[in-house]
């Protein structure tokens, strides 16, 4: 070759050009080249689309998707948190998708957009959505671009029925299905529907964002009142759940009605039940008008309550419903409390319904009944058994034949009952009421006077009257039994006056409240002889008949002429706050209190009392069943038989209370106070010491003596009585720690400030002194302890 | 931080790239997405707004000194396609240094026009982007169709029959549309399937861009064995002030669309630029290359600063935006103050650079020069995209091989992007994926 092949010039036979320096010989060809370039590209191109062909895109956690991914092209799966939205103008379909690493926007536009809205392949909220597409990272904004269609995957899960009420926190992004009524339906703002719905549990707003209409078209037509049913994905605004509409086709009308609250029975209403939706059914028995609407009174039986609808809501049902008394209506409403008096608030004509005749109580046979049955109103007949009466009212035996329950008749419904005839054993009664339960034992409790109708009498087998000397001898607490014998001298206390009574057998205690008392007049005087029939009690040890009436008592014999006392005493009001009530105190004659002096107080049974009656100044009786001291003051917890209450006593009335050493565990006490609450518990507040009256002292709370040194693990908790010897007396922040050594091994009594600055004769709790205590048994540090509860809890013995 | 604090960094990424830039076929996107990959660790001498100050230095050092590669190695990027015969030419004729200098004053000139600009961008971009933006599909297809129609039939005219010349005539023809379509082939892969690693996916492009344009001229360089004369360094250079205001404005208008529009690359923008100007004269296609390289760069990088447009345009606009935001007019005239500061700063940093190369090519061999590169860019490839990131710089260097040896344009490499985007933009990309079994 005798030219450059590389730049063209004469070399001659030279192997290397002196022009360009390229070679002559061993040179690869252009072809060669070019072929070998067209091969790399078809072979590798072939390979690379064979590998990308067959690879799939990566799933990548939306979390971890970061600055250098940009661009990526990856699978993201999740499920939709927000959206999806939809600009008919730009054609962009966007929704949010969020896993349990992150949240990430998403975005298809126009070709595809507009693909998926044909294939109605758009996820919708909650749904749960595999993706492929572009990532596309910024400093403040992830999202990722859908770039075909059919690489979006959309599962939207089966819903759940769900009430309303069970719709939590945890239910977010949940698809679940609701029945309800519509309650209202509003625009709080251009593009966005609320619509209210109501089931038995509660209530929750149906969010329709402009996009869902977009989507998916208009609303059916709906209106408030309406059943529906509805699907869609649990959402929160804030913190309160709201169920988003995800297509407009999962909002359902239905054609029946919806149950928009549970119904209850009148008297299962309470103010506990404030703010909650009740529904009741019932008779409509008084219409009152008023300046903003019109009250309604219904009965349903079991109690009355009171209907307020407001005006508007009134003249909207006038015409649809006939209000009048003695229609039967069903209503649902908010529960409200006005002046104590709780009132049902409906809010829509629907509320408000006609409703068929409320069905008749259920005759049943009394051995039949069991616990299941409680709450229910039923109807029983029956003979009654001896009447036991308690504070807030007359307890009988009802007895069928089949069964023996309990009929209880609260004070008013008694005095109603007996105003117009006679209850008494061998009375056959029918009586409707609802069915309690109190310690285990089935009450049958009758509302109203109305509820208890006589239908009969056979007397009973007539008691021969016992010797005295075998009530004593016999075990007879708690019986009806008839006695006979002679009075003594009479003994008032603060509700009643006590006699003995005496038939040569042996004496017993005649106790007569104030109210029987009273009722006999003139015709009990020491030396009387007379026929008891009432209920044996022990008190302290002794015996006691109880009568429940003037007729349990009969005059056999009037007492002999007695010879007029020099000076009789007149008490003063004041007598029963004065009255000595140590237990160990000797009664002694007294003067024989005059009605005048001291007067029946009317109490409230515990029972009755709830936290609707906050703020109520009542007046109650019962007995001091436990104690308990806090840094203000001190506890007493009150149960008279129908409930129980707790009486506080802050320190300055807890003082000035007369007899405060009686006021212990099995004391009885009146008291006039303020009802409270206080963490649920149910509060009675008196707010001067003269509101306090002790009937009877309390011995105390009933605690074994133990060993200083005998405590263990197993006796916390308990009430236990120490005595020894103080080995040393220390102050602390709060209070005094006394060391007690009975010759066992030490105890630690641990006096709070607000016991320890009250103990009777403190200054003489110094070491070596006797001391008897009884507290609650405690553990600090590993120590055992001893609280009292009360100052005189703890007695300096010398 | 303060302003004095961050036009340091905007220095010294110029400072940096102009050194850098003197590496042939070392792309500054490269070296910005090694920043990107260390922002984790460099994070407290470098938070974001440092970051985009130095990588606004970064891109106008580049902008500035890749023409000495580009006319004394022969490598050029996608933006410098068109300096290279020109300038080759001058470089043939010992006018190596001049032809740096006609291009550094052009991008100067863009600099200016980009500073001039500044006021008005704000104002004048956002409702221009509303109008276009619906236009942008079909504006694509026209300038696809523009780039391959106007290619031109070059045979020699020797063949001895009819259908050879015909042959011979259309082969480049075919050539070019054959590299638009492969290399678009190749760009549907990486869009849907990339073998890049997703953890480095932002640098998904590089093996391609490697392969396509720089590996294929280092091979040219490799075998052509090019005898580069002595350079003369001239105290002046052959242009009016008229010329070169001309020179600017033509390449302003290639630089500004694009930068405005999406995958339109400098090399695209001076390529529609000089064919509206009909430009004849060297002197003012090289200096038109100048101001459209520094404006394609530059200003699309700008364009993400501006308030109200927030526009992410180019690679470096594109890797900043996962670091920083900017949102104020005050960052805005700050990053073209910057850019200001860093083009002058380049400009004579180019004057020293070239004449140091020009020292330095009697010394260093054009084939070692070469290699060394070809290594370098290769290994950046493998370590940054690992092997299938390597598989798509062999495929994309066939590719970009079939240009250069059958004499068609290698801007049609650029089917890369311009056809998967446009068929995006036109609703048919899914489908075309589809039948490539892509979905």
């Amino acid at each position: 070759m005798s030219h450059c092949p590389s730049c063209g010039h004469f070399i001659g036979p030279r192997d290397t050009c002196p022009h360009c320096g390229a070679h002559n010989s061993d040179r690869m060809t252009l072809r060669a080249i070019k072929i070998a370039a067209v091969s790399v590209t078809a072979v590798g191109l072939l390979l690379l689309w064979l590998l990308a062909a067959r690879a799939e895109p990566p799933t990548v956690p939306i979390g971890q998707v970061g600055a250098t991914m940009n661009l990526a092209y990856v699978r993201l799966m999740g499920r939709v948190s927000g959206g999806p939205g939809y600009d008919p103008d730009s054609h962009y379909l966007t929704f949010w998708l969020s896993d349990d690493s992150g949240e990430i926007y998403v975005a298809a536009y126009r070709n595809e957009a507009e693909e998926l809205l044909a294939q109605a392949n758009v996820p919708a909220l909650g749904d749960h959505v595999s993706v492929a597409g572009t990532l596309r990272v910024r400093e403040d904004f992830t999202s990722l671009t859908i770039n075909a269609a059919d690489q979006l995957d959309v599962t939207t899960p089966e819903p759940s029925e769900r009430a309303i009420a069970e719709i939590d926190p945890y239910s977010e992004l949940e698809r679940v299905r609701l029945r309800g009524q519509i309650r209202d339906i509003r625009q709080p703002y251009e593009g966005l529907i609320l619509i209210g719905l109501r089931d038995g549990t509660g209530l929750i707003e149906i969010a329709v964002p402009e996009e869902t209409l977009a989507l998916s078209g208009d609303l059916p037509p709906l209106r408030p009142g309406q059943a529906v049913i509805v699907e869609g994905t649990v959402t929160f605004y804030k913190d309160t759940p709201q169920l988003t509409l995800t297509d407009v086709t999962d909002l359902t009308p239905l054609a029946e009605t919806a149950e928009i609250a549970p119904l209850y029975l009148v008297s299962a209403i309470s103010s506990q039940d404030m703010g909650r939706w009740v529904g009741v059914k019932g008779f409509l028995t008084e219409i009152a008008h008023f300046s903003a609407g019109v009250k309604l009174t219904l009965d349903d039986g079991s109690g009355e309550i009171t209907v307020l609808l407001w005006q508007d809501l009134y003249d909207e049902l006038q015409g649809n419903i006939a209000l009048e008394e003695g229609a039967a209506l069903t209503v649902y409403g908010q529960l409200s409390e006005y002046r104590d008096e709780l009132e049902i608030i409906p809010e829509l004509p629907v509320d408000v319904q006609a409703a068929a005749a409320l069905p008749s109580p259920q005759i049943l046979a009394i051995g039949d009944l069991s616990a299941d049955d409680v709450g229910s109103r039923v109807e029983l007949d029956g003979t009654l058994g001896e009447p036991d009466p308690f504070s807030a009212g007359v307890k009988f035996a009802l007895d069928d034949g089949t069964g023996r329950i309990t009929l209880l008749l609260w004070q008013d419904v008694y005095d109603d009952l007996a105003a117009g005839q006679t209850l008494q054993a061998g009375t056959k009664v029918s009586v409707v009421g609802e069915l309690s339960e109190y310690r285990g034992e089935l009450e049958i409790i009758p509302r109203r006077a109305a509820d208890v109708t006589v239908t009969g009498y056979t007397p009973p087998p007539a008691q021969e009257p016992l010797p005295i000397g075998r009530i004593i001898a016999g075990d007879f607490i708690d019986q009806i039994v008839t006695l006979t014998g002679t009075l003594g001298e009479p003994q008032p206390f603060s509700a009643g006056v006590k006699f003995t009574l005496d038939d040569g057998s042996g004496e017993i205690t005649l106790l007569l409240w104030q109210d029987v008392y009273d009722a006999l007049g003139d015709e009990l005087s020491a030396g009387a002889q007379v026929q008891v029939t009432g209920k044996i009690a022990q008190y302290k040890g002794d015996l006691e008949i109880i009568p429940r009436a003037a007729a349990d008592v009969i005059v056999l014999a009037p007492s002999a002429p007695m010879p007029s006392p020099t000076a009789p005493p007149t008490l003063a009001p004041t007598v029963r706050a004065t009255r000595p009530v140590a237990p160990t105190s000797t009664p002694t004659p007294a003067p024989r209190p005059t009605a005048t002096l001291i007067p029946i107080i009317p109490t409230i049974p515990i029972g009755e009392i709830d936290a609707g009656r906050a703020g109520e100044t009542l007046v109650l009786r019962g007995q001091v069943l436990d104690t308990a001291s806090f840094a203000g003051g001190f506890k007493f917890t009150l149960d008279d038989g129908t409930g129980q209450i707790v009486l506080v006593l802050w320190g300055d009335i807890y003082d000035a209370v007369a007899d405060l050493a009686g006021l212990n565990t099995g004391a009885s006490v009146l008291i006039s106070g303020e009802i409270g609450q206080y963490e649920g518990e149910l509060q009675i507040t008196p707010g001067a010491a003269g509101d306090v009256s002790l009937e009877t002292a309390g011995a105390g709370p009933d605690a074994p003596r133990r060993e200083t040194g005998s405590l263990n693990a197993a006796d916390l908790g308990a009430m236990i009585e120490i005595e020894g010897s103080v080995s040393r007396v220390e102050e602390f922040s709060s209070g005094l720690r006394v060391y007690v050594d009975d010759g066992s091994g030490e105890v630690q009594l641990l006096l709070w400030q607000n016991v320890a600055e009250r103990l009777p004769e403190r200054e003489k709790l110094l070491a070596g002194a006797r001391v008897r205590a009884v507290g609650e048994a405690g553990e600090y540090k590993g120590a055992f302890q001893i609280l009292p509860r009360l100052p005189f809890d703890v007695e300096v013995l010398d | 931080m303060p302003d004095a604090a961050l036009f340091l960094y905007a220095l010294l990424g110029a400072v940096l790239a102009s050194l850098l830039a003197c590496i042939p076929a070392l792309h500054i996107y490269n070296v910005a997405g090694l920043l990107i990959l260390l922002n984790a660790t460099l994070e407290e001498i470098l938070p974001p707004e440092a970051t985009a100050m130095l990588f606004l230095g970064l891109v106008t050092g580049y902008a500035v000194v890749n023409t000495i590669p580009s006319i004394f190695f022969s490598a050029p990027d996608d933006s410098t396609l068109f300096v290279v015969l020109p300038g080759q030419k001058y470089l043939m004729q010992r006018r190596g240094y001049e032809a740096a200098v006609l291009t550094g004053l052009g991008s100067l000139g863009g600099v200016i026009v980009l500073a001039l600009l500044a006021p008005l961008a704000a104002r004048v971009l956002p409702p221009l982007r509303a109008i276009l933006q619906p236009h942008v599909p079909w504006i694509l297809v026209a300038v696809i169709a523009y780039m391959l129609m106007s290619e031109w039939p070059k045979g020699t005219d020797r063949a001895p029959t009819a259908w050879g010349k015909l042959l011979e005539a259309w082969t480049s023809l075919a050539a070019g549309l054959i590299t638009f379509l492969l290399s678009g082939l190749l760009g549907f892969i990486l869009m849907y399937r990339s073998l890049v690693p997703v953890r480095v996916a932002y640098q998904g492009l590089l093996p391609a861009f490697i392969g396509l344009f720089a590996v294929p001229w280092i091979l040219q360089n490799l075998i052509a064995r090019v005898q580069i004369p002595p350079q003369h360094v001239s105290a002046s250079v052959d242009v009016s002030p008229g010329q070169l205001a001309r020179g600017v404005a033509a390449g302003a208008m290639g630089g500004l669309f694009a930068a405005f529009f999406p995958v339109i690359t400098g090399g695209i923008g001076g390529f529609l630029a000089g064919h509206a100007t009909a430009q004849r004269d060297d002197r003012l296609f090289i200096i038109s290359q100048g101001a459209s390289k520094v404006i394609y760069y530059v200003g699309g990088l700008l364009l993400f600063f501006v308030p109200g447009l927030h526009l992410t345009r180019g690679g470096m606009a594109w890797m900043l935006s996962t670091l920083y935001s900017a949102h104020t007019p005050h960052a805005y005239f700050l990053a073209t103050a910057a850019v200001v500061l860093a083009g002058g700063v380049s400009f004579f940093l180019l004057l020293a650079l070239a004449r140091g190369v020009i020292a330095l090519l009697d010394r260093l061999h054009y084939r070692t020069v070469s290699l060394g590169t070809l290594g370098v860019l290769l290994f950046i490839v493998i370590g940054m995209t690992g092997l299938g990131g390597m598989l798509i710089c062999v495929v994309a260097a066939g590719i970009g091989l079939i240009p250069v040896l059958w004499g068609s344009r290698r801007m049609n490499c650029m089917g890369l992007l311009l056809l998967p985007i446009t068929l995006n933009m036109l609703g048919l990309g899914s489908t075309v994926a589809g039948w490539l079994g892509l979905l």
